[in-house]
């Protein structure tokens, strides 16, 4: 485990359960269920805000990846397709007209790859610039509800990402941001920003690197996360066997 | 005179910050509101003197006394009904709604009554009048504040100085208005503005999707339009060769 190359996600998911994590990420299973469509959702406005940013036209670039979703079966929570559709529109124009003039990108959506007392790790902010004048480091979201403050003020992916900047790209930001767009109120929530501390930084990465040597080879199972509420991990049957309606394996 | 057009957006506008007053609610909490007067100038503003007016029926709902840190006093709450009328333009619509105003005096019940129907009224209006767009109150129904705007209001936009409260004048005389009543239409959604597209434009934008769905790399894309157009970028191709190569973009993306 401590050989491979850890982004915060997987970083996260192996928190979660590190047989799940060799599922999705080492043996690369896909699992039976839906794809998500709030995810792809995700992924085409942050293609859009990436274009937008670079001064291209975002809301074409929105319409055609979302487009590639309209007959696709997807899983949806609470919003499907149409209703995404135009919420996607109004957040982009919404953000072209009161936030995007406020950015100026330095390196935004690259890969880096950096390391930390031994451990690779790598990740791929949304934006690494100057937001209102201020050095930040950026990651947009889309969500359900209104993010809470504290969700930044321990957040370790915007950490993850401070650091892989410093290192990679020589980019010591002054504060680290969330952009959370907010679907059921369908604006923009106002940047979520914190000031950037680098000994909490590398505190959060002592952390990080402890947990990870921590990790086992056998990749053992969480049964806690099996079931949570409706949600059910899509590889409860490859660890523990089909369930028979008696509950005997 | 103002087209429907014209007020419609003007009503649709954003609130300036500097207008919002912030009252405390239970729980420690501070709530945004609009005051009364702020409302019906605008009223007066953007609708014109004379093209609105409303009506009020007030219902006494509860009345006693309350201990207060100086001794009794009389208390007092009202509901009121509100109706708001106003021609926008050619339209007529109007409004229904109710607001709720209490009153505290120590020495006079009338005083306490008074302030209770004034605050029952003036609430009913406000809920009334921000049916008419986000600039009347309607924004701060909104927790994103995203029509909300942090510039203050400039002079002359309301018509008045920012910082220098006008006087109240009094609330305009009830009118009752005839018939042929319609509801105000909201502004429809600005439908986003596209621009005319070249070939040029729709293949930066099948290429920015086309990466951010991580189908191909742009060393690999530049790649492909050396071997079969002999070009290094999309830029250089040929009107005829950029056809061809948004089709094959297209292809991918499906």
């Amino acid at each position: 485990m401590k050989t491979r190359s850890w982004s915060y996600s997987e970083f996260s998911l192996a928190l979660q359960c590190q047989r799940r994590y060799k599922h999705v990420v080492i043996d690369k299973i896909k699992p039976e269920s839906l794809e998500s469509g709030d995810m792809a959702f995700g992924s085409a406005l942050h293609a859009a805000l990436n274009a937008l940013l670079k001064k291209e036209d975002g809301q074409a670039v929105f319409r055609v990846f979302w487009d590639t979703y309209k007959d696709k079966k997807l899983f949806y929570s609470r919003f499907a397709w149409p209703e995404l559709s135009d919420l996607g529109e109004r957040f982009i124009a919404r953000f072209e007209r009161k936030e995007a003039h406020k950015y100026v990108p330095h390196t935004m959506e690259e890969r880096l790859y950096g390391e930390y007392k031994g451990i690779k790790l790598e990740g791929t902010a949304d934006f690494y610039g100057e937001y209102d004048g201020i050095l930040t480091v950026s990651d947009f979201k889309t969500t359900a509800y209104a993010y809470e403050k504290s969700k930044i003020l321990h957040s370790l992916q915007l950490n993850l990402y401070a650091f892989l900047g410093m290192q990679c790209l020589d980019f010591e930001p002054e504060a680290l941001c969330y952009v959370p767009f907010v679907k059921a109120t369908g604006g923009l929530q106002g940047v979520q920003k914190v000031t950037f501390d680098r000994e909490k930084m590398f505190a959060m990465l002592d952390d990080m690197v402890t947990i990870i040597e921590g990790f086992s080879s056998s990749f053992p199972k969480n049964p806690n996360i099996c079931k949570i509420g409706s949600n059910e991990c899509p590889f409860i049957e490859t660890c523990w066997g089909k369930i028979t309606k008696e509950g005997e394996e | 005179m103002k087209t429907y057009e014209e007020i419609a957006k003007e009503l649709d506008s954003n609130i300036p910050r500097d207008v919002i007053s912030k009252r405390e609610a239970a729980g420690g909490r501070y709530l945004d509101y609009l005051e009364g007067w702020y409302v019906i100038d605008r009223l007066n503003k953007v609708l014109g003197i004379g093209n609105w007016a409303y009506t009020s029926q007030v219902s006494l709902v509860e009345r006693g006394e309350i201990e207060q840190r100086s001794g009794k006093a009389f208390s007092v709450h009202y509901i009121a009904s509100v109706r708001l009328v106003a021609n926008i333009g050619d339209k007529k619509t109007e409004f229904t709604d109710y607001g709720y105003g209490d009153g505290t005096d120590r020495g006079s019940q009338g005083k306490a009554h008074e302030l209770a129907v004034k605050e029952a009224v003036t609430d009913g209006l406000k809920r009334c009048a921000k049916n008419l767009g986000l600039s009347m109150g309607l924004a701060l129904y909104d927790k994103t504040r995203e029509y909300v705007n942090e510039e203050k209001e400039e002079e002359g936009s309301n018509g008045r100085d920012t910082g220098v409260a006008p006087h109240a004048q009094g609330l305009p005389p009830a009118v009752h208005s005839g018939g042929g009543i319609n509801r105000v239409q909201t502004v429809p959604k600005p439908r986003i503005d596209t621009k005319e597209k070249t070939t040029l434009d729709a293949i930066h934008v099948m290429q920015r999707v086309i990466f951010a769905k991580r189908l191909t790399t742009a060393q690999e894309l530049k790649a492909r339009l050396k071997e079969k157009y002999g070009v290094e970028s999309s830029d250089k191709l040929s009107e005829d060769q950029a056809k061809v190569f948004l089709t094959e973009l297209q292809g991918m993306v499906v």
